[in-house]
Protein backbone atom coordinates (compact mmCIF):
# COMPACT_ATOMS: atom_id res chain seq x y z
CA UNK A 1 0.00 0.00 0.00
CA UNK A 2 1.18 3.47 -0.84
CA UNK A 3 0.31 5.69 2.16
CA UNK A 4 0.69 8.87 0.15
CA UNK A 5 -2.50 7.99 -1.73
CA UNK A 6 -5.95 8.26 -0.18
CA UNK A 7 -8.99 7.12 -2.14
CA UNK A 8 -12.28 8.75 -1.18
CA UNK A 9 -15.28 6.73 -2.35
CA UNK A 10 -18.63 8.38 -2.82
CA UNK A 11 -21.49 6.82 -0.90
CA UNK A 12 -23.44 5.81 -4.02
CA UNK A 13 -20.70 3.28 -4.80
CA UNK A 14 -22.08 1.05 -2.04
CA UNK A 15 -24.88 0.24 -4.47
CA UNK A 16 -24.35 -3.38 -5.61
CA UNK A 17 -24.51 -2.43 -9.28
CA UNK A 18 -21.19 -0.62 -8.92
CA UNK A 19 -19.56 -3.54 -7.12
CA UNK A 20 -17.90 -5.03 -10.19
CA UNK A 21 -16.66 -1.67 -11.44
CA UNK A 22 -15.12 -0.78 -8.09
CA UNK A 23 -13.51 -4.21 -7.77
CA UNK A 24 -12.00 -3.87 -11.22
CA UNK A 25 -10.68 -0.42 -10.34
CA UNK A 26 -9.06 -1.68 -7.16
CA UNK A 27 -7.42 -4.56 -9.00
CA UNK A 28 -6.04 -2.20 -11.62
CA UNK A 29 -4.77 0.22 -8.98
CA UNK A 30 -3.04 -2.63 -7.14
CA UNK A 31 -1.40 -3.69 -10.40
CA UNK A 32 -0.10 -0.15 -10.89
CA UNK A 33 1.10 0.03 -7.29
CA UNK A 34 -1.28 2.85 -6.48
CA UNK A 35 -3.33 1.28 -3.72
CA UNK A 36 -3.62 3.51 -0.70
CA UNK A 37 -5.77 4.52 2.23
CA UNK A 38 -9.50 4.27 1.69
CA UNK A 39 -12.23 6.53 3.03
CA UNK A 40 -15.93 6.48 2.31
CA UNK A 41 -18.25 9.44 2.16
CA UNK A 42 -21.54 8.85 3.91
CA UNK A 43 -24.64 10.91 4.38
CA UNK A 44 -23.86 12.09 7.91
CA UNK A 45 -20.10 12.26 7.62
CA UNK A 46 -18.32 15.52 6.86
CA UNK A 47 -16.31 15.26 3.67
CA UNK A 48 -13.95 17.92 4.99
CA UNK A 49 -13.21 16.01 8.19
CA UNK A 50 -12.71 12.78 6.26
CA UNK A 51 -10.24 14.30 3.81
CA UNK A 52 -8.39 16.20 6.52
CA UNK A 53 -8.09 12.98 8.50
CA UNK A 54 -6.34 11.28 5.57
CA UNK A 55 -4.09 14.30 5.04
CA UNK A 56 -3.03 14.05 8.69
CA UNK A 57 -2.33 10.35 8.09
CA UNK A 58 0.21 11.35 5.42
CA UNK A 59 -1.81 11.38 2.24
CA UNK A 60 -0.31 13.60 -0.44
CA UNK A 61 -2.70 12.65 -3.21
CA UNK A 62 -6.43 12.59 -2.64
CA UNK A 63 -8.19 10.50 -5.28
CA UNK A 64 -11.94 10.88 -5.55
CA UNK A 65 -13.84 7.87 -6.79
CA UNK A 66 -17.35 8.57 -8.01
CA UNK A 67 -18.64 11.20 -10.39
CA UNK A 68 -18.63 15.00 -10.84
CA UNK A 69 -20.88 15.38 -7.81
CA UNK A 70 -18.18 13.72 -5.71
CA UNK A 71 -15.80 16.44 -6.86
CA UNK A 72 -18.28 19.08 -5.85
CA UNK A 73 -18.46 17.66 -2.34
CA UNK A 74 -14.79 18.41 -1.69
CA UNK A 75 -13.89 21.17 -4.10
CA UNK A 76 -14.99 23.99 -1.80
CA UNK A 77 -12.25 23.25 0.76
CA UNK A 78 -9.67 21.06 -1.01
CA UNK A 79 -7.59 23.89 -2.55
CA UNK A 80 -6.49 24.97 0.94
CA UNK A 81 -5.00 21.54 1.70
CA UNK A 82 -1.46 20.58 0.65
CA UNK A 83 -2.56 17.76 -1.62
CA UNK A 84 -2.78 16.81 -5.25
CA UNK A 85 -6.23 15.91 -6.54
CA UNK A 86 -6.84 12.75 -8.51
CA UNK A 87 -10.18 11.67 -9.93
CA UNK A 88 -11.54 8.29 -10.99
CA UNK A 89 -14.93 8.81 -12.64
CA UNK A 90 -17.06 5.71 -12.32
CA UNK A 91 -20.54 6.99 -13.14
CA UNK A 92 -22.28 9.87 -14.88
CA UNK A 93 -22.09 12.85 -14.84
CA UNK A 94 -18.48 13.05 -15.98
CA UNK A 95 -18.39 16.45 -17.68
CA UNK A 96 -15.63 17.75 -15.44
CA UNK A 97 -13.67 14.56 -16.00
CA UNK A 98 -13.92 15.18 -19.72
CA UNK A 99 -12.62 18.71 -19.28
CA UNK A 100 -9.73 17.36 -17.26
CA UNK A 101 -9.01 14.71 -19.85
CA UNK A 102 -9.78 11.81 -17.54
CA UNK A 103 -11.56 8.90 -19.20
CA UNK A 104 -14.32 7.15 -17.25
CA UNK A 105 -13.79 3.70 -15.80
CA UNK A 106 -10.61 1.64 -15.79
CA UNK A 107 -8.53 3.84 -18.15
CA UNK A 108 -8.69 6.55 -15.48
CA UNK A 109 -6.30 4.41 -13.39
CA UNK A 110 -3.67 4.74 -16.11
CA UNK A 111 -4.20 8.51 -16.16
CA UNK A 112 -3.70 8.52 -12.41
CA UNK A 113 -0.51 6.50 -12.77
CA UNK A 114 0.84 8.82 -15.44
CA UNK A 115 0.69 11.72 -12.95
CA UNK A 116 0.49 14.55 -15.42
CA UNK A 117 0.00 17.30 -12.87
CA UNK A 118 -1.43 20.68 -13.76
CA UNK A 119 -1.97 23.63 -11.48
CA UNK A 120 -5.33 25.30 -11.98
CA UNK A 121 -6.91 28.55 -10.92
CA UNK A 122 -9.88 28.35 -8.60
CA UNK A 123 -12.83 30.67 -8.52
CA UNK A 124 -14.00 31.97 -5.18
CA UNK A 125 -17.54 33.02 -4.40
CA UNK A 126 -17.63 34.51 -0.93
CA UNK A 127 -15.44 32.12 1.05
CA UNK A 128 -16.25 29.06 -1.09
CA UNK A 129 -14.04 27.79 -3.89
CA UNK A 130 -15.43 26.59 -7.18
CA UNK A 131 -13.68 24.84 -10.04
CA UNK A 132 -16.09 25.19 -12.94
CA UNK A 133 -18.65 27.97 -12.59
CA UNK A 134 -21.02 29.91 -10.39
CA UNK A 135 -24.43 30.37 -11.99
CA UNK A 136 -27.25 32.79 -11.20
CA UNK A 137 -30.38 32.27 -13.24
CA UNK A 138 -33.15 34.77 -13.94
CA UNK A 139 -31.46 37.57 -12.07
CA UNK A 140 -31.29 41.34 -12.30
CA UNK A 141 -28.14 41.53 -10.23
CA UNK A 142 -25.33 43.89 -11.19
CA UNK A 143 -21.79 42.68 -11.55
CA UNK A 144 -19.15 45.27 -10.63
CA UNK A 145 -15.78 44.19 -12.02
CA UNK A 146 -12.23 45.06 -11.06
CA UNK A 147 -13.41 48.34 -9.46
CA UNK A 148 -13.69 49.79 -12.95
CA UNK A 149 -16.98 49.00 -14.59
CA UNK A 150 -20.38 47.45 -14.03
CA UNK A 151 -22.33 44.97 -16.10
CA UNK A 152 -26.07 44.77 -15.73
CA UNK A 153 -29.04 43.08 -17.30
CA UNK A 154 -31.78 45.73 -17.46
CA UNK A 155 -34.40 43.18 -18.48
CA UNK A 156 -32.96 40.37 -16.39
CA UNK A 157 -31.29 37.21 -17.54
CA UNK A 158 -28.83 34.50 -16.62
CA UNK A 159 -25.33 35.09 -15.32
CA UNK A 160 -22.48 32.57 -15.12
CA UNK A 161 -19.00 33.17 -13.76
CA UNK A 162 -16.73 30.56 -15.26
CA UNK A 163 -13.33 29.38 -14.22
CA UNK A 164 -13.16 26.21 -16.28
CA UNK A 165 -15.28 24.87 -19.09
CA UNK A 166 -17.91 26.27 -21.32
CA UNK A 167 -17.84 25.66 -25.04
CA UNK A 168 -18.67 28.16 -27.74
CA UNK A 169 -20.68 27.41 -30.85
CA UNK A 170 -17.43 27.15 -32.76
CA UNK A 171 -16.25 24.40 -30.45
CA UNK A 172 -13.78 26.58 -28.61
CA UNK A 173 -13.58 26.35 -24.88
CA UNK A 174 -14.38 29.71 -23.36
CA UNK A 175 -12.86 29.64 -19.92
CA UNK A 176 -9.26 28.70 -19.37
CA UNK A 177 -8.47 27.73 -15.79
CA UNK A 178 -4.86 28.83 -16.13
CA UNK A 179 -5.20 32.38 -17.35
CA UNK A 180 -5.71 34.03 -13.96
CA UNK A 181 -9.10 35.30 -15.05
CA UNK A 182 -12.74 34.47 -14.61
CA UNK A 183 -15.15 34.77 -17.48
CA UNK A 184 -18.53 36.39 -16.97
CA UNK A 185 -21.17 35.07 -19.35
CA UNK A 186 -24.45 36.99 -19.39
CA UNK A 187 -27.50 35.94 -21.34
CA UNK A 188 -30.33 38.48 -21.23
CA UNK A 189 -33.97 37.50 -21.22
CA UNK A 190 -35.71 37.93 -24.51
CA UNK A 191 -39.21 39.25 -24.82
CA UNK A 192 -40.73 37.71 -27.92
CA UNK A 193 -44.25 36.99 -29.04
CA UNK A 194 -45.04 33.38 -28.31
CA UNK A 195 -45.85 32.65 -31.93
CA UNK A 196 -42.40 33.61 -33.17
CA UNK A 197 -40.39 32.24 -30.28
CA UNK A 198 -39.92 28.73 -31.64
CA UNK A 199 -39.51 29.83 -35.23
CA UNK A 200 -36.83 32.31 -34.31
CA UNK A 201 -34.98 29.78 -32.26
CA UNK A 202 -35.01 27.39 -35.18
CA UNK A 203 -34.02 29.89 -37.83
CA UNK A 204 -31.64 32.28 -36.14
CA UNK A 205 -29.66 30.29 -33.66
CA UNK A 206 -27.78 33.49 -32.90
CA UNK A 207 -25.40 33.80 -30.05
CA UNK A 208 -26.63 36.37 -27.58
CA UNK A 209 -24.03 35.82 -24.90
CA UNK A 210 -21.94 38.53 -23.34
CA UNK A 211 -18.38 37.48 -22.52
CA UNK A 212 -16.18 39.61 -20.29
CA UNK A 213 -12.99 38.56 -18.51
CA UNK A 214 -12.10 39.83 -15.05
CA UNK A 215 -10.16 39.08 -11.89
CA UNK A 216 -12.46 40.14 -9.10
CA UNK A 217 -15.84 41.66 -8.67
CA UNK A 218 -19.02 41.92 -6.69
CA UNK A 219 -22.48 40.66 -7.54
CA UNK A 220 -25.15 42.71 -5.85
CA UNK A 221 -28.89 43.04 -6.05
CA UNK A 222 -31.72 44.68 -4.14
CA UNK A 223 -33.57 41.39 -4.06
CA UNK A 224 -32.10 38.09 -2.87
CA UNK A 225 -29.94 36.29 -5.41
CA UNK A 226 -30.00 32.53 -5.63
CA UNK A 227 -27.51 30.48 -7.53
CA UNK A 228 -25.05 27.66 -7.29
CA UNK A 229 -21.30 27.32 -7.39
CA UNK A 230 -20.17 23.87 -8.56
CA UNK A 231 -23.71 22.65 -7.83
CA UNK A 232 -23.61 24.04 -4.26
CA UNK A 233 -26.59 26.31 -3.66
CA UNK A 234 -25.86 29.86 -2.51
CA UNK A 235 -28.20 32.67 -1.59
CA UNK A 236 -27.76 36.28 -0.53
CA UNK A 237 -27.88 39.93 -1.53
CA UNK A 238 -24.21 40.40 -2.34
CA UNK A 239 -21.30 38.11 -3.20
CA UNK A 240 -17.67 38.85 -3.73
CA UNK A 241 -16.23 36.80 -6.55
CA UNK A 242 -12.61 36.44 -7.53
CA UNK A 243 -10.09 34.12 -9.08
CA UNK A 244 -7.29 32.54 -7.05
CA UNK A 245 -4.50 31.75 -9.51
CA UNK A 246 -2.54 28.50 -9.35
CA UNK A 247 -4.44 27.14 -6.39
CA UNK A 248 -5.28 23.50 -7.14
CA UNK A 249 -2.95 20.76 -8.35
CA UNK A 250 -4.76 18.14 -10.35
CA UNK A 251 -3.72 14.94 -12.11
CA UNK A 252 -5.05 15.17 -15.63
CA UNK A 253 -5.13 13.20 -18.83
CA UNK A 254 -3.19 14.06 -21.91
CA UNK A 255 -6.01 13.19 -24.27
CA UNK A 256 -7.94 16.40 -23.76
CA UNK A 257 -5.22 18.73 -24.84
CA UNK A 258 -7.17 19.44 -27.99
CA UNK A 259 -10.57 19.01 -26.43
CA UNK A 260 -10.17 21.60 -23.72
CA UNK A 261 -9.13 24.62 -25.67
CA UNK A 262 -9.29 23.53 -29.24
CA UNK A 263 -11.78 22.03 -31.59
CA UNK A 264 -14.23 19.93 -29.61
CA UNK A 265 -16.06 18.53 -32.58
CA UNK A 266 -14.62 15.08 -31.94
CA UNK A 267 -15.68 15.17 -28.34
CA UNK A 268 -19.19 13.79 -27.95
CA UNK A 269 -19.54 15.22 -24.47
CA UNK A 270 -19.28 18.77 -25.76
CA UNK A 271 -22.41 19.66 -27.64
CA UNK B 1 4.65 24.45 3.44
CA UNK B 2 4.83 25.98 -0.05
CA UNK B 3 3.36 22.91 -1.63
CA UNK B 4 1.45 24.44 -4.49
CA UNK B 5 4.46 26.14 -5.94
CA UNK B 6 6.63 23.02 -5.84
CA UNK B 7 7.47 21.22 -9.08
CA UNK B 8 5.42 18.14 -9.83
CA UNK B 9 8.44 15.84 -9.94
CA UNK B 10 9.69 16.77 -6.48
CA UNK B 11 7.44 14.39 -4.60
CA UNK B 12 9.72 11.53 -3.74
CA UNK B 13 7.05 9.31 -2.18
CA UNK B 14 4.99 9.14 -5.32
CA UNK B 15 5.45 6.45 -7.97
CA UNK B 16 7.76 7.40 -10.78
CA UNK B 17 5.72 9.24 -13.36
CA UNK B 18 5.57 7.59 -16.72
CA UNK B 19 5.06 10.98 -18.35
CA UNK B 20 7.81 13.53 -18.17
CA UNK B 21 6.84 16.39 -15.85
CA UNK B 22 8.02 18.81 -18.46
CA UNK B 23 5.27 17.68 -20.84
CA UNK B 24 3.49 20.67 -22.33
CA UNK B 25 0.47 21.96 -20.52
CA UNK B 26 -2.86 20.70 -21.73
CA UNK B 27 -4.19 24.21 -21.33
CA UNK B 28 -3.42 26.80 -23.91
CA UNK B 29 -1.90 29.92 -22.43
CA UNK B 30 -2.56 32.77 -24.79
CA UNK B 31 0.42 35.05 -24.93
CA UNK B 32 -0.39 36.86 -28.13
CA UNK B 33 -3.73 38.44 -27.34
CA UNK B 34 -6.45 38.49 -24.75
CA UNK B 35 -9.65 36.67 -25.54
CA UNK B 36 -12.38 38.63 -27.27
CA UNK B 37 -14.86 40.52 -25.14
CA UNK B 38 -18.49 40.61 -26.23
CA UNK B 39 -21.15 42.94 -24.86
CA UNK B 40 -24.31 41.46 -26.32
CA UNK B 41 -27.68 43.05 -26.87
CA UNK B 42 -29.65 43.45 -23.65
CA UNK B 43 -26.56 44.06 -21.51
CA UNK B 44 -25.39 47.42 -20.21
CA UNK B 45 -21.79 48.25 -19.32
CA UNK B 46 -21.05 51.35 -17.25
CA UNK B 47 -17.63 52.65 -16.25
CA UNK B 48 -14.10 52.50 -17.53
CA UNK B 49 -13.53 49.43 -19.63
CA UNK B 50 -10.01 48.48 -20.75
CA UNK B 51 -9.06 45.50 -22.85
CA UNK B 52 -6.04 44.22 -24.69
CA UNK B 53 -8.04 42.07 -27.09
CA UNK B 54 -10.84 42.58 -29.54
CA UNK B 55 -14.12 43.99 -28.29
CA UNK B 56 -17.55 43.54 -29.86
CA UNK B 57 -20.37 45.74 -28.60
CA UNK B 58 -23.96 45.03 -29.46
CA UNK B 59 -25.48 46.31 -26.24
CA UNK B 60 -25.24 49.56 -24.33
CA UNK B 61 -22.05 51.17 -23.02
CA UNK B 62 -21.55 54.33 -20.95
CA UNK B 63 -18.19 55.66 -19.81
CA UNK B 64 -14.93 55.00 -21.60
CA UNK B 65 -13.73 52.14 -23.76
CA UNK B 66 -10.09 51.50 -24.41
CA UNK B 67 -8.68 48.55 -26.31
CA UNK B 68 -5.46 47.63 -28.04
CA UNK B 69 -7.34 45.49 -30.51
CA UNK B 70 -10.28 45.82 -32.85
CA UNK B 71 -13.40 47.50 -31.51
CA UNK B 72 -16.64 46.69 -33.31
CA UNK B 73 -19.80 48.61 -32.53
CA UNK B 74 -22.75 46.63 -33.89
CA UNK B 75 -25.71 48.12 -35.70
CA UNK B 76 -28.00 47.95 -32.66
CA UNK B 77 -25.40 49.11 -30.17
CA UNK B 78 -25.52 52.40 -28.31
CA UNK B 79 -22.21 53.72 -27.06
CA UNK B 80 -22.17 56.87 -24.97
CA UNK B 81 -18.48 56.89 -24.26
CA UNK B 82 -15.06 58.09 -25.20
CA UNK B 83 -13.66 55.39 -27.42
CA UNK B 84 -10.00 54.53 -27.98
CA UNK B 85 -8.99 51.56 -30.10
CA UNK B 86 -6.27 50.39 -32.45
CA UNK B 87 -8.85 49.71 -35.17
CA UNK B 88 -12.56 50.31 -35.06
CA UNK B 89 -15.64 49.41 -37.05
CA UNK B 90 -18.71 51.43 -36.19
CA UNK B 91 -22.15 50.39 -37.37
CA UNK B 92 -24.23 51.64 -34.46
CA UNK B 93 -24.77 54.83 -32.52
CA UNK B 94 -21.80 56.48 -30.82
CA UNK B 95 -22.04 59.61 -28.69
CA UNK B 96 -18.53 60.63 -27.76
CA UNK B 97 -15.10 61.12 -29.21
CA UNK B 98 -13.54 58.30 -31.19
CA UNK B 99 -9.80 57.74 -31.47
CA UNK B 100 -8.70 54.94 -33.80
CA UNK B 101 -4.94 54.64 -33.83
CA UNK B 102 -4.92 53.01 -37.23
CA UNK B 103 -8.11 52.49 -39.16
CA UNK B 104 -11.72 53.46 -38.64
CA UNK B 105 -14.52 52.02 -40.70
CA UNK B 106 -17.88 53.75 -40.47
CA UNK B 107 -20.74 51.66 -41.81
CA UNK B 108 -23.85 53.03 -43.49
CA UNK B 109 -25.97 52.44 -40.39
CA UNK B 110 -23.59 54.34 -38.11
CA UNK B 111 -24.47 57.53 -36.25
CA UNK B 112 -21.43 59.19 -34.69
CA UNK B 113 -21.87 62.33 -32.61
CA UNK B 114 -18.40 63.40 -31.55
CA UNK B 115 -14.90 64.17 -32.75
CA UNK B 116 -13.01 61.54 -34.69
CA UNK B 117 -9.26 61.12 -34.85
CA UNK B 118 -7.79 58.30 -36.91
CA UNK B 119 -5.04 57.49 -39.35
CA UNK B 120 -7.28 56.05 -42.04
CA UNK B 121 -11.03 56.37 -42.34
CA UNK B 122 -13.54 54.62 -44.54
CA UNK B 123 -17.07 55.99 -44.54
CA UNK B 124 -19.92 54.20 -46.25
CA UNK B 125 -22.71 56.14 -47.93
CA UNK B 126 -25.52 56.80 -45.48
CA UNK B 127 -23.40 57.13 -42.38
CA UNK B 128 -24.09 60.20 -40.23
CA UNK B 129 -21.13 62.02 -38.67
CA UNK B 130 -21.38 65.11 -36.47
CA UNK B 131 -18.12 66.52 -35.14
CA UNK B 132 -14.54 67.27 -36.12
CA UNK B 133 -12.62 64.78 -38.19
CA UNK B 134 -8.84 64.48 -38.15
CA UNK B 135 -7.26 61.77 -40.25
CA UNK B 136 -4.25 61.00 -42.39
CA UNK B 137 -1.53 61.31 -39.77
CA UNK B 138 -0.24 59.46 -36.75
CA UNK B 139 -2.80 59.74 -34.02
CA UNK B 140 -0.94 60.32 -30.80
CA UNK B 141 -3.22 63.02 -29.41
CA UNK B 142 -6.68 62.48 -28.08
CA UNK B 143 -9.48 64.22 -29.93
CA UNK B 144 -10.00 67.66 -28.48
CA UNK B 145 -13.35 69.28 -27.90
CA UNK B 146 -14.31 72.10 -30.19
CA UNK B 147 -11.81 75.01 -29.99
CA UNK B 148 -13.08 78.19 -28.42
CA UNK B 149 -13.53 81.35 -30.50
CA UNK B 150 -10.66 83.86 -30.17
CA UNK B 151 -11.26 86.20 -27.28
CA UNK B 152 -11.11 90.00 -27.48
CA UNK B 153 -9.65 90.23 -24.01
CA UNK B 154 -6.06 91.53 -24.48
CA UNK B 155 -4.85 89.69 -21.38
CA UNK B 156 -5.90 86.39 -22.85
CA UNK B 157 -4.38 86.88 -26.30
CA UNK B 158 -1.15 85.03 -26.84
CA UNK B 159 1.70 86.05 -29.10
CA UNK B 160 3.25 83.49 -31.41
CA UNK B 161 6.90 82.75 -30.50
CA UNK B 162 8.28 84.22 -33.75
CA UNK B 163 6.41 87.49 -33.25
CA UNK B 164 7.51 87.63 -29.66
CA UNK B 165 11.17 87.33 -30.70
CA UNK B 166 10.75 90.15 -33.21
CA UNK B 167 9.16 92.35 -30.54
CA UNK B 168 12.06 91.67 -28.16
CA UNK B 169 14.58 92.63 -30.82
CA UNK B 170 12.73 95.86 -31.56
CA UNK B 171 12.64 96.75 -27.87
CA UNK B 172 16.40 96.19 -27.54
CA UNK B 173 17.15 98.53 -30.47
Amino acid sequence: MNPSYAFIYDDFLTDPRYGDAVAALETRLATLGLSGQIGRLTLFRSAKELVEHHVHQGAKTIVLVGNDNTLNKVMWFLPDLPVILGYLPVAEPTDIATLLGIPPGLPACDTLGARLIETLDMGKLGDRYFLTEAVFERTRAKLAMDDAFTLSLPRGGDMALRNLGGVSRLGQSMANARDGLLEAVLVPNREQPLSTRILKRLSLGEDNETHVFFKSGTIASDSPIEGHADLFAVSGFEFKVSVVPNKLRVIMGRGRRVGVLGNNQNNPNHQ
Amino acid sequence: MPFFGAPAADNGQQPQPSVAPSAPSIFHTSSKASPATVIAKGVRLEGQFKSQGDVLIEGEVQGTIQTDGLLTVGADAFVKATVTAADAVVAGKVEGNVLAKRRLEVKSTARVNGDIVCETIIVEAGAALKGNLTSGSKTDAKPEPKTEAPSNDPQKTTTPPADAAKADAANKT
